[in-house]
């Protein structure tokens, strides 16, 4: 195979030489060219290495069915892995290296392992590193596994777009099906996309010497022309990689080496599939070697590329072949008929000749076709069946999809005429059955228990031995054979693979082809980095958090912000260490008061005349006897009668009630409320306005909480615990909730949260210091406050926290009521909220175990040092903690024992005298 | 305990300029929530999708039984039995971006499956992730979006990066 650049022909751009390097040697090509084409034409064999065996691997493919010729591919700053040489195009300065081989694809010092491949059989190391132990194998063969190296000079500004797009008629393949119904779709006035994945549509209409009486090249402008001109979009380089739910198709769009594609996500009213067909390869010895490659690749090489790959060719085709290209380019060209016999390539590093019983023939390449196979992969996404032809030993598309219909030879309609009035017949949007067709091959499939070491997937080197092997032990169905051999795994995905795989399994059972079946098409068709999924969700869109109208107040205060329940929101304040800073803060709020940013609490409002009864049954706790201006604590349970949340509930008026639940369960809340707003209850007589983010909510804590307040002109009256007063600070709209958190006497001022800022400046400048949420979570705990999700899990029944009354007395009926009463509800050693104190000066780690006899009984929620009590303080879900407070427990972390008693949550102010002073 | 404060950019400005897009922050007076069974009926002429909303008081359908008045008088927040409307005052609720120039709806497209060619009754659509209201106000090629302020410098920033694209 000498590689030779005619002087005219093809597609691409004489006049543009292009420079690159391949395994540190320098050649040329032009643009228009792929990697793969330019190396063919400069004349190298070997372009790779196969993934087991290191074998010589040399072109198969002319575009995504070739899994031979893979490559790391820098130019510039740019090094992508893995890249595919037959679709990556040629750029000026390329540098290309194979993957898998080294120093070079041609001189692989790992080539030796072909010499042992008689015990590297399919499932050899399943069986072989089982004792002692898998692991101590592993690392190794991880490291043996894989192709291409990432780069460790990593692109940050390397980011994919993503769009989203309709049309009513989305055409997936340029070639002269796709052309042709994209044209008769557009001209009835439809909004038409057609996408191709070439940069010059055309698909293999190039190979033709006539199309409707016109040189290829100038159909194939003339149709361009013709449905641009009636307005359709022609989006190249463009694969239409997937389909997914509601009809959503995958697009990753080119721009360019080295710049993450875009991502198009099209929804199209119907999708015309003409993606045209694959040559599947023969199965023969030496049918793996460098030289011997696709019939249609040898062509469009020719008629795209300008290259002819050898001047002595073997054609062996079960589907017919015009060799007058070939001839006329200089070839001398010999047809092999594989129902003459078995063949087999004559082979050195790469293929010299071909043998069929006697006859011996040297040649240069071997073009090889076992017929067309469809490209169904779209159709499977989107949920079509296949049928198996006998005629045309492959299978189709059978029956009908709503929105998708194939056309052409991705529809086994291999005839141009016919698949011309086919595609405009679909791009017309007219019923048609798949028209009949002269096409006709003679099965040529694996024979099994043949001589010679026979390529299943040139990717992976599986022999049909290998299937053999599988087949024998029991791994017969083809989802098995798959996993077990990894026929048809990584970029080949089984384009080349899979039919010659399920065509050997069929052999070697008896069985037919279309028993067997097929294994499952998933997304996406071609490989796509990874890059294509994320584009922008990254950084800090890739998991942005809720922001408070308060935080550049907080900034300026030096504040530590970080995420608490999905908003950024400050954990502490100042400069020092954060322990130190926390402690302080709480000591302040003890001490003096405390101001808290409270902004994200819930302030769902729930309101009309069927509110009450609504929110009687939706928290456990008795709502419809709380009265107007009052609070009340409690909780809103699964329909398991697990602790949902927790919060308190304020009545403004006879129909009209804030639910104040946690700050990272508004979302989830909201959504809790509607849902049982809408499933029986009367939707008509209740409405639920999340108006959370409309108010802001600051906190002052602490004992000198009433006189701060009224520093700060807040009119908060003389308003007790648990009570609610409406007034208005500044001309502005004020809600004033004396409600506790921390256990000393606080007031929830909510207030429009543009004016957040200006009431914040106020409360500061009456005395109000600034306290961060850790020492909120600290203080909280010091009385025994729970935080849902954090001192509860998710078996957590009300009665584990102390709370049993409704759950015994309330008549009405709520949420999770008949749950409460189960044998699970009521089983002993249910785990219990419970205080640890032990006589250590660091806390316990939170999530350690409580212990008996080894096995654990519950474990530590929260625990922190407490400065109020200047000791560690702790809560814990422990089993029948509520009847065992006193007792002396271990607690068991990581191999470190500690000694602990269980007391009672409450560790400061048992009383409650601070809370009401 | 740990202190992300660098990690997360201090929310500014959500104005830009980019080929083809303008983004604007739009101050309104006031933002009225209202839900009520029949509140389709009373403001008949709620902008959904891809309604141009014209002058500055009009309404936006949310959902089959609420509406945003935008610009509208001052109500008292809770149920109004007279009317079997529930009213909240969601003025500082939502920001409001203005978005015009001819690659507009090809950014907000980055963003969600926005296709004008099919309409939808209510103005309520989920963009970059975020539950918004969006319509058309003046003419076809300028869009308001009603973002929940707290969500706004995520918004942005990733509609800012959508047209940097």
């Amino acid at each position: 195979m000498s590689g030779t650049r005619l002087a005219s022909g093809g597609v691409i751009d004489r006049s543009q030489p292009l420079t690159f390097r391949f395994d540190g040697r320098s050649y040329t090509g032009f643009a228009g060219d792929t990697l793969a084409s330019a190396l063919m034409a400069s004349g190298v064999r070997v372009l790779g290495r196969s993934f087991k065996y290191h074998r010589p691997r040399g072109l198969w493919g002319a575009w995504s069915d070739d899994a031979n010729a893979i490559m790391n591919v820098s130019l510039g700053a740019s090094e992508l892995p893995n890249c595919p040489a037959s679709m990556t195009y040629l750029e000026d300065g390329m540098t290309a290296r194979a993957v898998n081989a080294w120093p070079s694809a041609g001189f692989d010092v790992k080539g030796g392992l072909d010499a042992l491949h008689r015990w590297l059989g399919a499932g050899f190391y399943y069986k072989t590193f089982m004792w002692p132990d898998w692991h101590l194998f592993e690392p190794s063969i991880r490291k043996m596994a894989g192709l291409g190296h990432v780069s460790v000079n990593v692109s940050e500004d390397d980011v994919a777009a993503h769009q989203h797009a309709f049309c009513d008629v989305l055409v997936v393949g340029g070639g002269a099906a796709g052309l042709a119904a994209a044209r008769a779709a557009a001209e009835l006035g439809h909004d038409v996309c057609l996408v191709d994945d070439q940069r010059v549509p055309g698909g293999g209409v190039y190979q033709m010497q006539q199309v409707e009486g016109q040189a290829p090249a100038d159909w194939i402008a003339e149709e361009r022309a013709s449905l641009e001109a009636a307005g359709a979009r022609v989006l190249s380089e463009t694969t239409a990689f997937g389909v997914y739910d509601h009809g959503l198709i995958g697009l990753a769009q080119s721009r360019g080496f080295g710049a993450a594609p875009r991502l198009i996500r099209m929804r199209a009213g119907r999708v015309i599939l003409a993606a045209g067909a694959l040559d599947r390869p023969l199965t023969f010895p030496g049918n793996d070697r460098p030289g011997v490659m696709a019939l249609n690749t040898g062509a469009e090489l020719l008629a795209r590329y300008g290259t002819l790959v050898g001047q002595t060719l073997a054609i062996v085709s079960a589907r017919g072949c015009d060799v007058q290209p070939f001839e006329a380019a200089g070839a001398r060209v010999s047809r092999f008929d594989p129902k003459e016999g078995q063949i087999a390539a004559r082979q050195g590093r790469h293929v010299t000749g071909l043998v069929q019983g006697t006859r011996f023939e040297p040649f240069d390449a071997v073009f090889v076709s076992g017929g067309w196979t469809p490209l169904v992969h779209l159709w499977r996404h989107a949920g079509g069946k296949l049928q198996w032809c006998d005629q045309r030993q492959a299978f189709l598309p059978d029956g009908q999809l709503t929105q998708m219909r194939a056309v052409g030879a991705a529809n086994g309609t291999f005839d141009l005429p016919a698949a011309l009035d086919e595609a405009r017949a679909a791009g017309r949007g007219d019923a048609g059955a798949r028209p009949a067709t002269a096409y006709h091959v003679d099965p040529s499939w694996p024979a099994p228990r043949s001589k010679g070491r026979q390529w299943i997937d040139f990717q992976h080197d599986v022999t049909l031995k290998d299937v053999e092997v599988a087949a024998r032990e029991n791994y017969v169905s083809v989802e098995h054979l798959k996993r077990y051999t990894t026929l048809g795994m990584a970029s080949d995905q089984g384009k080349t693979s899979n039919m010659a795989g399920l065509a050997a399994m069929a052999a070697i059972q008896g069985r037919p082809i279309p028993e067997v079946g097929t294994t499952t098409f998933r997304p996406p068709f071609v490989p796509v980095p990874l890059e294509l999924y994320r584009g922008h969700h990254r950084e800090q869109l890739w998991h942005p958090l809720k922001r408070l109208p308060l935080e550049p107040v907080h900034r300026d205060l030096g504040a530590a912000l970080g995420e608490y329940g999905g908003w950024l929101r400050p954990g502490w304040y100042g400069a020092g260490t954060p322990a130190e800073r926390v402690a302080d803060e709480v000591r302040t709020a003890r001490q003096g008061a405390g101001l808290f940013d409270g902004s994200p609490l819930g302030k769902i409002e729930v309101m009309g005349p069927g509110a009450e009864a609504f929110l009687n049954f939706v928290y456990y706790n008795t709502m419809r006897t709380l009265a107007p201006g009052r609070l009340r604590y409690g909780f809103m349970l699964t329909e398991a009668g697990i602790v949902f949340d927790d919060g308190v509930l304020a009545r403004l008026g006879q129909d009209h009630f804030i639910v104040s639940c946690s700050s990272s369960h508004v979302d989830a809340v909201r959504t809790h409320l509607e849902a049982w707003r809408q499933d029986g209850n009367d939707p008509d007589s209740i409405f639920v306005h999340d108006a959370t983010q409309a108010w802001a909510t600051v906190t002052v804590t602490g004992p000198e909480a009433p006189a701060i307040l009224r520093a700060a002109g807040v009119d908060a009256g003389d308003l007790a615990h648990m009570n609610l007063h409406e007034t208005e600070w500044q001309d502005t709209p004020m809600r004033i909730a004396r409600v506790s958190f921390s256990g000393d006497a606080s007031f929830e001022l909510s207030i429009r949260a543009s004016r957040a800022a200006a009431l914040w400046s106020a409360l500061r400048n009456a005395g109000a210091t600034p306290i961060g949420i850790e020492a909120m979570s600290i203080m909280r705990a010091e009385k025994g406050f729970i935080i849902i999700g954090k001192d509860t899990d998710g078996q957590t029944m009300p009665h584990d926290l102390g709370f049993t009354f409704p759950r015994t007395k309330k008549t009405a009926a709520f949420i999770g009521d008949r749950s409460l009463h189960t044998d699970v509800a009521r089983a002993p050693g249910r785990k219990q909220l419970v205080g640890l104190a032990h006589g250590g000066d660091a806390p316990l780690p939170t999530g350690a175990h409580v212990v008996t006899d080894g096995a654990s009984e519950g474990y530590v929620t929260s625990s922190y040092f407490s400065p109020t009590l200047d000791r560690p303080i702790a809560l814990a879900l422990v089993a029948n903690g509520a009847s065992r407070i006193g007792e002396a427990v271990t607690v068991w972390h990581l191999g470190t024992q500690y000694a602990a008693t269980i007391t009672m949550p409450c560790a400061f102010d048992p009383e409650g005298g601070r809370i009401h002073a | 305990m740990r202190d992300d404060s660098a990690r997360w950019h201090p929310p500014g400005s959500s104005a830009f300029d980019a080929p083809g897009v303008s983004v604007r922050e739009v101050s309104l007076a006031r933002q009225t929530m209202v839900s009520g069974t029949m509140v389709l009926s009373t403001y008949s002429l709620a902008i959904g999708w891809p309604d141009v909303a014209l002058g500055e008081a009009y309404a936006l359908c949310m959902r089959r039984d609420r509406v945003l008045l935008v610009n509208a008088g001052a109500r008292r927040d809770g149920f109004d039995p007279d009317t079997s409307e529930a009213v909240s005052d969601m003025t500082d609720g939502f920001a409001v971006l203005a978005l015009s120039g001819p690659r507009a709806l090809e950014c907000l497209q980055a963003g969600a499956a926005l296709d004008p060619a099919q309409p939808s009754r209510s103005a309520f659509r989920r963009v970059f992730g975020t539950d918004v209201l969006l319509y058309r106000h003046g003419d076809e090629s300028t869009f308001r979006i009603h973002v929940p302020r707290a969500d706004l410098a995520a918004f942005a920033a990733a509609l800012h990066a959508a047209a940097k694209d």
